[in-house]
C-alpha cells in the first residue's frame, strides 16, 4: 500500500505528468526523424523519404544477403559505380578491412575507394590488419594477449544482411537515452525533496515508519520510476522504428559495420547493450538525484548533478589531457555507441578489461552501493 | 524515538503541510500507511475519521483546494489514524475563523477521550474550553500546573476596573498589568491585575483565565 501511494504522490504532480507525456511524445518525435532520415533512391535515381524507405533500402540491399566471399566483395565493389545504394555498406566494410581502422576524418577518403582486384585475399589483408592493431593498442604484452585472443574469435568470411535500422536506431535510441536520464533525474529528486517542499516532514518523521519502512519504500520507488519509464518510452520508440523500418540484420554481425571492434555480437545484440547502458545511467541519476536531494532537502541541485553527468562531462573530457580517465566517466554509459567503435583497452594489475563491460559493471554497482547511503542520509534528517 | 514509540503519536504541527496534487482521501491512505495500518483497517478509519470531521463531501477534492479549516480537519484526522495515545496538537487553531475555531476546538474535546492531548496554544479561550489540566511553560520550563479553575483561583483578589482619564491610560499601562482599556464617557475603563486597588474607587472583578495568562506571562507597557 506505502509503495502504491508513494507512486501516486510522484505522478500526481501536474508537472511530472507533463515531463511524462513530453517523453512519450519525444519518443514518437525522435521516431519520425529515424523513420524519415532514409532516402530511397529508385530505378530512375529518384529519392523517396517516406515511412517505408528504409523498408525499401532494406529489401535493395538484402540482393547481397548471405557469405561475403571474395567473389562477392568483387562484384559488389564492380557494381558500385552505377549501384551506390545496395552496395555502399559492402564497399565500405571492404575498404576499411583493407585499408585498416579508420582513425581520423582523412580516412574517410578511402572509406569507399576499395578496388575490385584488391579484394580477392581480403580476408588475409583484414587479419593483417587486426594483428597491427594489437600491437598498436597492446602496449604491454597481457593487452596484446588480451587482444589476440579477442580477435581470435573472429569468425571469417562474414554473412551480409542489410543491418540499417540497428545502426540508426543506434543514434537515436543514444540521443534519446540522454534524454531520459535528465527526466528520470528530475522526477526521483522530488521523490525526497518534497518532504521539505511541502512542510510534510514533521508529520512524515513523526510516524511509525518515518524513520524505517517508508525510506526504504521512497527508494524502491526511485528505482521503479527509472526503470519504468526508461523500459516504456524506450520500448515504444524501439517498437515504432522497428515496427516500420523492419529488423533486418539483428542477428548479423555488428563487425560488418566496425570490422575492428572488440565487441562480436550481432546488431540485436548490440542494440541490447546500448539500451542496457542507458538503463545502468538512469539509475545511475536516480540514485545520484536521491541521494542528493535527501541531503540538501531541495531539488535544485539534485536535479543539476545528472546534468553535469552526462551533458556537461563530455565538453569537459574533450578539452582536459586525462583522455583514460574521461573514457571511463559516467557520461561514456550513454555513449555506448561510440565507446564500441574503438578497441580501448585497460589494465590494472595483469587484469585487462574492455570499457564497456567496465562501464556497465562499475556504475551498475555504484548505483546499488549509494542506496544504503540515500537511507542513511535521509533517516538522520532533522535527528 | 523508536518506531514503536511513534506509532503511541498522533501529531498536529502548527505548519501543517500537505501533499497538494493528493486528494483527502488519498493523502489520509498514505499517512495511514507510513503509520503502519493495514489496508482493510486504514480505510476504515479514514471513513470514519472523514466522517468526524465533516470532510467525507470532500473526500476526493485536491488538498491543494480546501480552505484553512478544512486543512486543520484534514490535520487533526491524519493525526488520528492511528488512535493515538498521545496526541500532540501544536497551535492547531492558528488562523482560523471564530466558526471554524469553534468548531475544531469542539473536535478536539470529542476525540480527547482516552487519551493524553498536549495541546499548545496561546489562544487562551481554546484551553479554558478544552484542557482538564493546564501547564504553563516559559522559556522552556514548566512553571505552574494546575486545573483552569486553580489558575483562575490562584489570581482571584487580583483583578480590578477603575475609570481614569484618557491622558493616564498610558501612565497607568506602565505601572499596572493592563488586561483591557475600554472608551468610556469619562475617559477609559481599564482592567488591571494587581495585587493592591490600583485606585480607591476600583471594582473587584471575577478573574477569568485570560488574566490568569496575563499575570504570568504578561509585561507591563513599558518593559516591552
Amino acid at each position: 500500500m506505502l509503495l502504491r501511494y508513494e507512486l501516486k504522490k510522484l505522478l500526481n504532480k501536474r508537472l511530472n505528468r507533463i515531463l511524462l507525456a513530453a517523453a512519450l511524445l519525444l519518443a514518437v518525435v525522435f521516431s519520425c526523424f529515424a523513420v524519415r532520415s532514409f532516402i530511397f533512391l529508385d530505378s530512375n535515381g529518384d529519392g523517396h523519404s517516406g515511412f517505408f524507405a528504409a523498408r525499401s533500402i532494406v529489401a535493395d540491399k538484402n540482393q547481397w544477403k548471405g557469405e561475403l566471399t571474395p567473389e562477392k566483395f568483387s562484384e559488389s565493389i564492380r557494381q558500385s559505380h552505377h549501384d551506390w545504394q545496395s552496395t555502399s555498406d559492402i564497399t565500405y566494410l571492404a575498404s576499411a578491412m583493407l585499408v585498416g581502422e579508420f582513425h581520423d576524418y582523412d580516412d574517410q577518403d578511402y572509406s569507399y575507394h576499395a578496388k575490385p582486384e584488391q579484394v580477392a585475399s581480403i580476408y588475409d589483408a583484414y587479419l593483417n590488419n587486426l594483428r597491427k592493431i594489437c600491437s598498436e593498442y597492446g602496449k604491454s604484452s597481457e593487452k596484446k594477449k588480451f587482444l589476440e585472443r579477442k580477435y581470435g574469435k573472429i569468425h571469417t568470411p562474414f554473412n551480409y544482411e542489410a543491418f540499417d535500422s540497428w545502426e540508426t536506431m543506434f543514434l537515436y535510441v543514444t540521443t534519446y537515452g540522454i534524454v531520459l536520464v535528465l527526466i528520470i533525474g528530475f522526477l526521483t529528486a522530488g521523490i525526497f525533496s518534497e518532504e521539505f517542499q511541502y512542510r510534510t516532514d514533521s508529520v512524515f518523521f513523526s510516524t511509525r515508519y518515518g524513520r524505517g519502512k517508508a525510506i526504504h519504500t521512497k527508494i524502491q520507488a526511485g528505482l521503479i520510476t527509472a526503470t519504468l519509464v526508461y523500459a516504456v518510452d524506450i520500448s515504444v520508440l524501439s517498437a515504432i522504428c522497428f515496427g516500420i523500418m523492419g529488423i533486418s540484420g539483428a542477428s548479423a554481425s555488428y563487425l560488418l559495420s566496425k570490422p575492428y571492434t572488440l565487441y562480436h555480437v550481432s546488431f540485436g545484440q548490440m542494440y541490447a547493450i546500448v539500451v542496457f547502458g542507458g538503463y545502468v545511467a538512469s539509475l545511475l541519476s536516480a540514485s545520484v538525484s536521491m541521494l542528493i536531494s535527501s541531503k540538501t532537502k531541495t531539488m535544485s541541485v539534485a536535479v543539476c548533478i545528472p546534468f553535469v553527468l552526462f551533458c556537461v562531462s563530455p565538453f569537459i573530457g574533450r578539452v582536459m589531457p586525462f583522455h583514460t580517465f574521461f573514457t571511463l566517466t559516467p557520461d561514456q554509459l550513454t555513449n555506448i555507441m561510440n565507446c564500441a567503435k574503438i578497441p580501448d583497452i585497460y589494465q590494472i594489475g595483469s587484469f585487462v578489461f574492455r570499457q564497456i563491460p567496465f562501464l556497465i559493471i562499475f556504475y551498475g554497482l555504484i548505483s546499488i552501493l549509494m542506496l544504503p547511503l540515500v537511507y542513511q542520509t535521509y533517516y538522520k534528517v532533522n535527528m | 524515538m523508536g518506531g514503536d514509540y511513534r506509532r503511541l503519536l498522533g501529531y498536529l504541527p502548527q505548519d501543517f503541510g500537505y501533499y497538494p496534487d493528493l486528494n483527502v482521501s488519498d493523502y489520509l491512505m498514505y499517512i495511514a500507511a507510513i503509520k503502519g495500518l493495514r489496508p482493510v483497517f486504514a480505510r476504515k478509519q479514514v471513513d470514519l475519521l472523514l466522517d468526524q470531521v465533516g470532510m467525507k463531501r470532500a473526500c476526493k477534492v485536491k488538498m491543494r483546494k480546501l480552505s484553512g479549516g478544512m486543512l486543520r480537519r484534514v490535520g487533526i484526522a491524519q493525526a488520528m489514524l492511528n488512535d493515538p495515545k498521545i496526541l500532540i496538537l501544536d497551535e492547531p487553531t492558528a488562523g482560523l475563523d471564530p466558526n471554524e475555531r469553534i468548531r475544531f476546538r469542539n473536535l478536539i474535546s470529542e476525540v480527547s477521550d482516552d487519551r493524553l492531548v498536549l495541546l499548545s496554544t496561546h489562544i487562551v479561550s481554546d484551553v479554558e474550553f478544552i484542557a482538564n489540566k493546564i501547564i504553563l511553560m516559559n522559556k522552556g520550563s514548566f512553571f505552574r500546573t494546575g486545573t483552569a479553575k486553580d489558575l483562575i483561583a490562584s489570581i482571584q483578589t487580583k483583578v480590578w476596573t477603575c475609570n481614569v482619564p484618557r491622558n493616564q491610560v498610558d501612565e497607568y499601562m506602565k505601572k499596572y498589568l493592563v488586561a483591557n482599556v475600554k472608551t468610556a464617557a469619562q475617559g477609559a475603563e481599564l482592567r488591571m491585575i494587581s495585587e493592591q486597588p490600583p485606585v480607591f474607587d476600583a471594582r473587584q472583578e471575577q478573574a477569568t483565565l485570560e488574566d490568569a495568562f496575563l499575570y504570568y506571562f504578561g509585561e507591563k507597557a513599558g518593559n516591552s
